[in-house]
């Protein structure tokens, strides 16, 4: 297996001396301060913490999924608690692609790296989305969410059908020239093989995995507790999951991986890169600890673990 | 109430005329009015 630079991947190798780690990472085209993100819909807009953390310190942060319109959420409960993890079922609620553009972006500092991430129900509306977002300069990269795994149309259907996924990835790769990822649903049974559209349909990348389809009981009152039934799990209880499918997929393709799930601490976030993984995004352990991502982002480049971030994969 | 800080969407009420506040942000006390109670688990 090739090392990251192969990938398109950290330019660690040339920077690891001197007890320094090259702080350039280079993800699908988009040129990363570090290798640290935070995850679409665990930061928000960045605007809510921005006052009280410098985003800057982030390698980039990816947006809460967007539609074209604004939309509402599930009504409650939209979360539950779960062994290691939670369960969501938000369903995308997002300000819409007009106030994304013209009120949270613009407040946002200026060097922060912004990802989009893009959301529909059919694939001309998610290349609508793409090619809106593709013409703010703010705009680093795109995520496209194929993988929500609680909303009734969209999402999911796409990130487990090989050929909705291909005709996706085909139709917003001809609606934009940026940096592209597609992230991926773990809710499948071969990951490689969604990973291998996305390439062969023009992807510059892909983030996986999103939450894993789950739900949770209330024994007294004999009912789900999301009023959605299902959810997404998150959290530490699916970080080897998350693990497993980066290592599979780093097998398949040569376009670079951003690792997702379960990510609480440096040491989390070189497993991932040892597992093939060119970046990495912090998600739910946002909630818990607000500063977790850049704290990581800070380890990637002073503390020991952080040697490790220039690691070739297993 | 999973963030506290209004990034994750998980504590939404209904709101009586459409859409949903943010329990932590908008909230924690509302105009009895504002929310949906019928709405509310
Ligand atoms: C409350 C909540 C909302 C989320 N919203 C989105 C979203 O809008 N778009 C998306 O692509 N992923 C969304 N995710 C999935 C995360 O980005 C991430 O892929 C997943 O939670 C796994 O990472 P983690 O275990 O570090 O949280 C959401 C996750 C949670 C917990
Ligand atoms: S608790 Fe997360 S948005 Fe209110």
């Amino acid at each position: 297996m090739g090392g990251a630079a192969v990938r398109g991947g950290a330019s660690g190798a040339g920077g690891a001396a001197a007890g320094g780690v090259d702080e350039r990472v280079v993800l699908a085209g988009i040129p990363l301060r570090n290798a640290v993100l935070t995850a679409s819909g665990t930061f928000g807009y960045g605007t809510e913490l921005a006052p009280f953390l410098d985003l800057r310190e982030l390698g980039g942060f990816v947006a809460k999924s967007l539609t074209l319109e604004p939309r509402h959420g599930n009504p409650p409960p939209r979360i539950a608690e779960a062994p290691a993890g939670m369960l969501n079922a938000i369903s995308i609620e997002n300000v819409g692609v007009k106030a994304f553009l013209e009120e949270k972006l613009p407040a946002l500092p200026e060097g922060v790296v912004v990802l989009a991430s893009a959301f529909g129900t059919e694939p001309g509306l998610y290349a609508e989305l793409a090619a809106r977002v593709s013409s703010h300069p703010r705009v680093a990269g795109i995520e496209i969410n194929a993988s929500c795994p609680h909303v009734k149309a969209g999402g999911i259907e796409f990130g487990q059908d090989p050929r909705l996924l291909a005709e996706l990835v085909a139709t917003v790769r001809r609606a934009t020239a940026r940096p592209l990822l597609v992230k991926l649903s773990p809710n499948v049974t071969r990951i490689a093989d969604m990973a291998r559209v996305c390439e062969a349909e023009g992807a510059d990348g892909v983030t996986l995995i999103n939450a894993v389809q789950a739900m949770e009981v209330d024994v007294e009152r004999r009912r789900p507790v999301l009023s959605n039934i299902l959810g997404g799990l998150s959290g530490p209880a699916i970080r080897p999951i998350a693990l497993r499918m980066v290592w599979q997929v780093a097998q398949a393709v040569s376009i670079p991986i951003c690792g997702v799930g379960g990510i609480g601490s440096a040491e989390d976030a070189v497993k991932f890169l040892l597992c093939g993984a060119t970046a990495v995004q912090v998600g739910t352990q946002n909630y818990l600890d607000p500063t977790a991502a850049v704290g990581i982002a800070r380890a990637s480049r002073t503390t020991p673990a952080g040697t490790a971030f220039s690691a070739s994969p297993i | 109430m999973a963030c506290g800080f209004g990034v994750c969407l998980g504590c939404a009420a209904p709101r009586s005329h459409g859409g949903f506040a943010l329990v932590c942000r908008q909230g924690p006390v509302f105009e009895a009015g504002e929310i949906d109670w019928a709405g509310l688990p």
